[in-house]
């Protein structure tokens, strides 16, 4: 059964289809949001462990299945990109569930923003893993400050191909920018890999 | 349109008014077909637009972090008017259009931007992140595909005598004024 938080990740793909100047979302990306949606405090009900790859929720794939099965979602390939499109019964469901759209409009509206701004699913990757990391190490020390050199350390210590100089210098940019939207609050560290 | 847009803003250097006089203001690309042998840096991709380097560039307020660090070059601003948002495939921008989280936006959207850290007299603050957000914020942009004709630019702000005798012997005959609260001087 279809949980009406779960209407939220529709909601922000429907926004950002209407973006002028935004990405389609892709099928990864799909993947991402609703972590940043049960981050701020949505009640999806999503479990997310960290794999390889990013994160990974079986409970959210299951919705995902959900979706398609009541005909809410189609996918659609452009190009190489495999494009998450809303379907028009989602109109009937929004308007059954507008109150529960309404009491999350705030999450909803910062995650539009955030994916609005995202250009690639690596940054999508990238952005993801810094708020994960952040969150489990401030709940791993005794003190919930943490600093931008800390959470840098030990994300590329996770992923380990991350340390290469390119990436390290664009894990930093993320870390800082993040800063700078508000999806962060670290102590700031003087990162010299990247411009100020 | 958001009331607090009463002009945009493009900052050239003096030297370049006749191009400007007579192709108008143009993308990096344009302006290297007309220049060879010009440099150019491919820009980032507009998501359903253009690449950066094929539109002309435009700020909200010069009075930014670009000007002050091109405060010993001969320089004006030229004043454009905001007539431009409706030339099809404007795009707008939260802070300097090749940042990688710049959020990329269209005329009808302006009132989502926050003019406030916008038209501010200066991005200084003692806590770090909120002097580069403001920073950032400063360096607002309106993208023009392609050139901004010459009959967009209402005018032009320089920052002394000398650069009013300047630009006015380079033949623009649009109205000049000195400005001493835009330039850093």
């Amino acid at each position: 059964m279809i949980n009406p938080a779960w209407l939220t990740i529709l909601e922000v793909v429907a926004h950002i289809a209407q973006q002028p100047y935004a990405n389609p979302v892709g099928k990864t990306i799909f993947q991402k949001i609703p972590y940043i949606l049960t981050e701020q405090g949505v009640e999806t009900g999503f479990k997310f462990t960290p794999v390889d790859y990013g994160l990974s929720s079986m409970d959210m794939m299951n919705a995902f299945q959900l979706f398609t099965r009541a005909n809410l979602t189609q996918e659609h390939l452009q190009g190489r990109t495999t494009i998450i499109q809303i379907d028009a019964d989602y109109a009937e469901y929004k308007t059954k569930h507008q109150a529960v759209l309404d009491k999350y409009a705030k999450p909803i509206e910062r995650t539009v923003d955030l994916f609005s701004r995202i250009k690639t699913t690596h940054q999508a990757e990238e952005v993801i893993i810094a708020l994960y990391s952040a969150r489990t190490l401030k709940k791993q020390k005794a003190t919930p400050e943490l600093s931008e050199k800390e959470l840098l350390n030990y994300i590329v210590s996770w992923k380990k191909t991350w340390g290469m100089l390119e990436q390290y210098k664009s894990v930093a940019n993320t870390i800082r920018h993040l800063q700078m939207l508000g999806w962060l609050r670290l102590k700031y560290s003087e990162l010299t890999e990247i411009p100020r | 349109m958001s009331h607090r847009v009463i002009e945009l803003h493009h900052i050239v250097p003096i030297a370049t008014i006749p191009s400007v006089l007579h192709h108008g203001i143009l993308s990096d690309e344009q302006a290297a077909k007309n220049y060879p042998p010009s440099l150019i840096t491919p820009g980032p991709q507009i998501p359903k637009g253009l690449k950066l380097h094929q539109y002309a560039r435009l700020y909200f307020d010069a009075h930014n972090p670009v000007l002050f660090n091109r405060k010993t070059e001969n320089l004006c601003v030229l004043r454009v008017s905001t007539e431009v948002f409706d030339i099809e495939g404007v795009v707008l921008t939260d802070q300097h259009a090749s940042s990688p989280y710049a959020r990329y936006l269209g005329p009808h959207q302006i009132g989502q931007l926050n003019f406030d850290p916008i038209f501010s007299d200066n991005w200084e603050d003692p806590n770090q992140i909120q002097h580069l957000r403001k920073k950032a914020a400063k360096c607002a942009e309106v993208l023009v595909p392609v050139c901004i004709p010459f009959c967009f630019i209402s005018g032009a702000y320089v920052p002394d005598e000398n650069s009013l005798a300047s630009i006015k012997n380079h033949g623009f005959k649009r109205e000049s004024m000195i400005n001493l609260n835009l330039f850093f001087l």
